[in-house]
């Protein structure tokens, strides 16, 4: 049964409508944290146990802490040899809830390996960055910990990932596995569109 | 006829059955690794084994040696059968590598399924402690050997020296050891070798086709039937169209053999098998070609057609139908010739009709499977009367000739390059004296070239239709994805020709031209799209040929 519901929608009083004693409010709070934080630093300054100070992180050259667990932009593990640690199974396209992977697997030249990716390409415009790949992966060949954050790009080809990108795009050798690893770390912007990331 | 009980269910079976096919008929799976319907029994994997219970006396036996005999009761899915079947799984996965990641075989492997139904053990052997052998070996053109992944069943030994009658494949070594290989100075290079990878009920067999092109559990399958030759075996189309752009536009990515008791039974051959590259192949028609005029502007494929009806009406009000040739193809479906009879014959009055040319490609033949005529449907061309009619009508052969002589106003050609048959003389000839040529193909060759006007079939993947086997059996195939570009099926084409020829043909669906075949004609006479069922039917007068096994006329015994 459909019905007309009345709603009483009370007036605006004149005080209301003028908008000041909001806006004053707003400014209050602006004002409140500009000199409580004025209070703190200079109560720092002068060698006073003041309560922490608030704090500008000057990014893009710094950012917050990243935890152990963030998951950034992928990137593909190596071998110790600098092959790719991938064996193409396909589990992380098959996971991929998105369908944003794509693999192609050949034989791989080294008979023991057998398989390899010949090209694997991952649209980070699609990605969800939901993780599954990570905990599909029975090699731990694909993991998000390269730290990137700052995602940002002009064109949509600077999104889209291909193999050897994906093997060289972080500075990161080691395992993300210790809290606190990637605390502080300083994060680098990178040009995309100058690496080989591109079609 | 002995009865039996399986799980408390009594079931009648017929003489000299086995207790694993006794067990199908009342659709429960005893597991087994070894056993083929279609090769002969080994009995060692075990994992076959059953409780039986016979003249008062209980014990386990072997599901795939025993015959089912009056009176027999068969539990499969005790304790001590699962603890039995667990322990068999054990011995087969302690020495298994860990590689089915990267394994072909994983999501439709024997050993994945049985381990997740009875197995789910732990392991007691360590990692570093697993038997090594030899991986990634080259045992014939097509096929891939990964020793350490067998389980050394030897359905593949027994199909080569049971089936094709060539000792190709063999066991050698003892106990651990025991690895498969090609027989010393042997290549797997028979034309049957595919079916090996298709028994390989793990991944230690592999195609080199298919080997890391796609997960199967990415593949949809459809149904179908080989096109490759007459014998028309009955076939799975395996595809995939979400990737297509990768791969040089693969949309299929094999073909399995399906059953068909009458036809095939369990096997298809190598070229058969492979012969799906063409659907996808680079040379494909896409759109309407129109070589009369400009070639670049484009021109849509009813304008094709008007023009087509528009010079057959002129020709016929000027000349006659004798002027006018129809070459049609063995190689289309009886629908298709349906409606060019119908048209052509019926209609139009047209005598020189035929599907038959001389020379035709011919392909090797064997006593298995393979026929020499590559044509799927030219006994079904036959019966429904595609073929040179009213006593003053040319054979393929005449119209041949007659086009290189320049006697026909309007041409029209299905499928056949008239460019592997005539000289570049006899081509100039033709070109410079017939008015109107159509033709109609699938892929562009030379034909496509000097044709006045171009339309592009849609090939067997991409079309539901019937074929006519060598035997006069009637088998259906399906639809498994949209043809490429604008390609249609041919009776499509020739019913918009119809209407605008003024020939009443109303028939939406290739079933419906079906049914009409059914109608019209005199071996079809009754049949209807729905009966034809997954093997097909016989043309109403041609006999039920009598069961034949599929295989070599001296085939080698079995070990």
């Amino acid at each position: 049964m459909i019905d007309v519901k009345p709603v009483n929608r009370s007036k605006l009083t004149i005080i209301q409508n003028s908008y000041y004693p909001e806006l004053l409010k707003g400014l209050g709070v602006t004002m409140r944290h500009f000199f409580g934080n004025l209070a703190r630093h200079t109560g720092r300054a002068i060698g006073l146990k003041t309560k922490d100070p608030m704090v500008t992180i000057l990014y893009p050259e710094k950012t917050r802490h990243i935890a152990p667990r963030w998951r950034g932009r992928h990137r593909l593990m190596t071998r110790p040899d600098g092959s790719p640690r991938c064996v193409a199974c396909m589990m992380c396209e098959t996971a991929c809830p998105d369908d944003c992977i794509k693999i192609t697997a050949g034989e791989s030249p080294d008979g023991r390996i057998e398989k390899y990716p010949v090209a694997f390409e991952i649209d980070l415009l699609r990605c969800c960055f939901c993780g599954l790949c990570v905990e599909a992966c029975p090699e731990d060949a694909i993991r998000m910990d390269s730290g990137y954050v700052a995602l940002g790009g002009v064109t949509r080809s600077e999104f889209y990932l291909d193999r050897d990108f994906l093997l060289h795009n972080s500075e990161m050798t080691t395992h993300a596995q210790f809290p606190g690893e990637l605390d502080g770390m300083v994060v680098k912007r990178v040009d995309l569109s100058k690496q080989s990331g591109g079609h | 006829m002995p009865r039996i009980q399986i799980d408390g269910k009594p079931v009648e079976v017929p003489d000299g059955l086995n207790l694993i096919e006794a067990a199908r008929l009342l659709n429960i799976e005893i597991p087994h690794y070894c056993y083929h319907s279609g090769l002969s029994v080994v009995g060692s994997c075990r994992m076959c084994q059953i409780e039986l219970e016979f003249n008062g006396r209980k014990s386990i036996a072997l599901g795939c040696n025993t015959l089912a005999a009056d009176g027999m009761q068969i539990t499969t899915t005790s304790d001590e059968i699962r603890s039995i079947r667990r322990a068999v799984l054990e011995f087969y996965l302690q020495h298994h590598p860990l590689d089915c990641p990267i394994c072909d075989d994983a999501g439709e492997c024997d050993l994945q399924n049985y381990y997740m139904e009875h197995g789910l053990h732990d392991s007691r052997v360590d990692l570093a402690e697993k038997k090594h052998k030899h991986k990634v070996i080259d045992v014939g053109p097509t096929v891939v050997l990964d020793s350490e992944r067998c389980i050394l069943c030897t359905r593949c030994v027994r199909f080569c020296r049971e089936i094709v009658g060539k000792d190709q494949l063999g066991v050698y070594g003892h106990g651990s050891d025991a690895e498969l290989m090609n027989v010393p100075g042997t290549k797997l290079d028979n034309d049957y070798a595919g079916n090996v990878v298709d028994l390989c009920p793990v991944g230690a067999l592999t195609d080199k086709d298919f080997r890391f092109k796609r997960r199967v559990w990415y593949l949809k399958r459809t149904p179908s039937v080989c096109t490759g030759c007459s014998r028309g075996c009955n076939i799975s189309i395996d595809w995939e169209t979400s990737r297509s752009y990768k791969d040089s536009g693969r949309r299929i990515q094999r073909l399995k053999p399906r059953y068909n008791k009458m036809v095939n039974e369990w096997w298809i051959c190598d070229r058969g098998r492979y012969s799906y590259h063409a659907v996808d192949a680079p040379n494909r028609l896409l759109m309407p070609i129109s070589n009369a005029e400009e070639r670049e502007h484009g021109v849509s494929i009813n304008a094709i057609l008007a023009r087509a009806a528009a010079k057959i009406e002129a020709i016929i009000d000027q000349n006659g139908s004798a002027s006018i040739a129809v070459l049609g193809s063995a190689h289309s479906s009886n629908e298709d010739l349906f409606m060019l009879k119908r048209l052509f014959a019926d209609h139009l009055k047209v005598q020189n009709i035929d599907v038959n040319l001389p020379g035709e490609a011919n392909g090797s033949e064997d006593q298995i499977l393979m026929k020499a005529d590559l044509a799927p449907n030219r006994r079904g061309a036959q019966a429904i009367g595609a073929v040179p009619w009213g006593g003053e009508g040319q054979n393929g052969e005449a119209i041949l000739e007659g086009a290189r002589e320049g006697e026909f106003e309007i041409l029209i050609i299905v499928d056949h390059d008239l460019t592997q048959y005539l000289g570049e003389k006899a081509l100039h000839k033709l070109r410079k004296h017939t008015g109107y040529i159509l033709y109609l193909s699938s892929h562009s060759n030379g034909m496509s070239e000097i044709a006045d006007d171009v339309l592009p079939l849609a090939m067997w993947a991409e079309r539901a239709a019937t074929y006519t086997n060598f035997q006069g059996r009637i088998q259906r195939t399906s639809q498994a994805f949209d043809p490429l570009g604008l390609a249609t099926p041919e009776w499509k084409y020739w019913y918009e020709l119809a209407a605008m020829l003024g020939c009443k043909c109303d028939y939406e669906t290739p079933q419906e031209v079906f049914n009409a075949i059914g109608e019209h004609t005199e071996s079809f006479k009754g049949l209807r799209w729905d009966d034809l069922g997954d093997q097909g039917l016989m043309l109403t007068d041609a006999p039920e040929p009598a069961y034949r096994k599929i295989q070599c006329p001296n085939p080698l015994p079995a070990y």
